[in-house]
């Protein structure tokens, strides 16, 4: 059996586990009711032994109806000897019982056998199958009145209902199972994807390494090799993540700072995803470039750039810090209350909008560090911050 | 004079590292260009550093990590991989290699490396500290009946780790928090070593849980 069969036939198990019950307390329902004007029976002696046989065949069909007999057959036969007790009634009862469309002999329980075709066949058997049974019902009493046709009404109600969902559920099983197959498909292609590109990437390292030990033009060539090697494993390592990275406008923090990597700038992330709402995102990476454009402007000469994301509980902490020079402590106020707006001022500006903070941290002469902080559970943007 | 064996499966890179580490004065005790061949040649040649790459022929560069391990050899695993993919590295960290690096780092990181590991000490780059500062952060926030016994670290090898992943040298660190250097190596080396310990316990609870379940 494949997976999709198995995945649809897992429903109806689930349907077949619950009618189980279902004809077990109609079957109590059914004997108590019996039980109370068993006096009142024209043969009351027939009427004890087919609710014997009635509680005998409620144990035999439950088991037939287990996933391994489980069979047209079984529907079919569950059907004739429900309807053989049901017509029993008209022997049972007395004449007047029949005219006043009192309880049959076997009460509710026939519905077990209804919904049973309904989870089978669908909206068409669950109504087939109160076709049948209202019939042989109906044509043993000598009048019609409401009750019957309540019972009639309640039935239809039952049958279509049960066999839209039986239904509906066993569609949604099998499109799951599809889903995961399909999940399992691009999941084998991205990793043969994988091994294509560690080959490339194997390739464009050593060119790399070479290029630089020969010198000259090949050492040109070297460099060229090293950016890309760079931009294929940034990429590669984003897309390795292993949980969805867009959830509607959430996007993964983590992967949006891969793409900043370059060969002074060092990213470090957690391999799990940190999810972000877009903007969110967006705002920090341009506050990033900003600590970087900073470093740039004072740094001098290329200094390098170390990235790193972190959660320290319901904060996400980004740390950017660099090599350079630095910036005195005290500095950045100082520039502020003499109303000069640097880019210093616009980072914490950007931050604060984000219901966050962007602080500049004492390294004691190692270089420039700026720890920007986000709160992560914020999930939407907050109205007119923009 | 370091005893070294190198594993890829790409003969190119194999042989350029087998000739620099030769020439830079280390004894390259043996190659192996698959994961079966290179767990048979550490056994028969028993090397001080396994310079791995992730992506070879099954089994895996984690996986030979970890029969490493599970073993109890005295060879000190150093990871080189092409895409530096986070969980992969991760895994080998978790599983007992010593250090990772990428591939287009240059030669005399390379050897820097390997003498470190060599040496006893670990090789962090600042993107396996993230990782590995990430993975602790999962295990910290993880429900109690997930992660029983899960490692912690504590503020001070916090703090050496988020230094390391900002890329300051030991040095620097020890600098920066007026330690000696040999204990900012501790630090950076215990966050590892409890990682591991935690992670071959993880595995024989898992063993033993699918042995009494069969």
């Amino acid at each position: 059996m494949d997976r999709v069969t198995r995945a649809a036939q897992q429903v109806d198990d689930q349907f077949y586990r619950v009618l189980t019950v279902l004809r077990a307390v109609t079957l109590v329902y059914a004997v108590g009711v019996n039980a109370a004007r068993w006096r009142d029976f024209e043969h009351p002696v027939a009427a004890w032994l087919l609710i014997g046989v009635m509680v005998i065949w409620s144990g035999v069909v439950t088991w037939l109806y287990e996933p391994r007999h489980r069979a047209t057959w079984v529907f079919i036969v569950d059907m004739v000897v429900t309807l053989a007790l049901l017509r029993s009634t008209q022997y049972v009862h007395t004449p007047e019982m029949l005219a006043e469309h009192t309880f049959t002999l076997t009460t509710y329980w026939v519905t077990t056998v209804v919904v049973c075709w309904a989870v089978r066949w669908g909206v068409t058997g669950g109504l087939l199958a109160t076709a049948i049974v209202q019939t042989v019902d109906v044509t043993m009493r000598p009048t019609v009145n409401s009750s019957t046709v309540g019972n009639i009404f309640l039935m239809v109600l039952a049958s279509m209902l049960v066999g839209f969902c039986a239904h509906a559920l066993r569609v949604s099983a099998v499109r799951r199972v599809e889903a995961e197959r399909a999940a399992a498909m691009a999941s084998e292609r991205e990793r043969l994807g994988r091994a294509v590109h560690d080959g490339v990437l194997q390739i464009l390292a050593l060119v790399q390494r070479r290029g630089n030990e020969i010198g000259g033009e090949a050492a040109e060539l070297g460099r060229l090799a090293g950016e890309q090697e760079l931009a294929l494993r940034s990429l590669i390592q984003s897309r390795g993540r292993d949980e969805p990275t867009t959830d509607g406008q959430m996007i993964d923090l983590g992967r949006a700072l891969d793409t900043l990597a370059e060969p002074r700038v060092s990213v470090a992330t957690p391999s799990r995803p940190v999810m972000l709402p877009a903007e969110v995102v967006e705002e920090l990476v341009a506050a990033i470039r900003a600590c970087r454009a900073n470093t740039t402007l004072h740094g001098g000469p290329e200094p390098s750039t170390w990235i790193l994301l972190e959660t320290v509980g319901d904060r996400v902490v980004v740390s950017v810090r660099d090599d350079g020079p630095g910036i005195p402590s005290g500095r950045l106020e100082e520039a502020e209350a003499e109303g000069r707006m640097g880019v210093a001022t616009s980072i914490k500006g950007r931050l604060r909008d984000l219901g966050g903070s962007a602080d500049l941290v004492d390294t004691g002469g190692q270089g420039c560090e700026w720890e920007l902080s986000v709160p992560l559970t914020r999930v939407s943007w907050p109205t007119g911050a923009r | 004079m370091v005893r070294v064996m190198v594993v890829d499966d790409h003969p190119l890179w194999r042989e350029g590292v087998a000739r620099d580490l030769t020439e830079a004065g280390l004894d390259v005790v043996a190659t192996a260009a698959n994961g079966v061949d290179a767990i048979n040649r550490v056994l028969a040649t028993r090397p001080e550093v396994l310079l791995l790459d992730l992506n070879i022929p099954a089994p895996d560069g984690v996986e030979v990590t970890a029969t490493l391990t599970q073993r109890g050899l005295d060879t000190k695993v150093l990871v080189l991989s092409a895409s530096g993919e986070q969980q992969d590295v991760l895994d080998a960290v978790k599983a007992g290699a010593s250090g990772y690096l990428v591939k287009s780092a240059s030669r005399e990181a390379l050897l820097d490396a390997v003498q470190a590991v060599a040496r006893g000490e670990s090789v962090f780059t600042p993107g396996l500290a993230g990782l590995v500062l990430g993975e602790y952060r999962r295990l910290s926030e993880a429900p109690p009946t997930d992660e029983p016994d899960a490692p912690r670290l504590t503020e001070r090898e916090t703090e050496v780790l988020r230094l390391v992943a900002k890329g300051l040298t030991y040095k620097q660190i020890a600098e920066r928090l007026v330690l000696s250097h040999r204990t900012v190596q501790n630090h950076v080396q215990n966050t590892l070593r409890k990682l591991q310990l935690h992670n071959r316990v993880e595995l024989v609870r898992y063993a033993i849980e699918r042995g009494l379940d069969e």
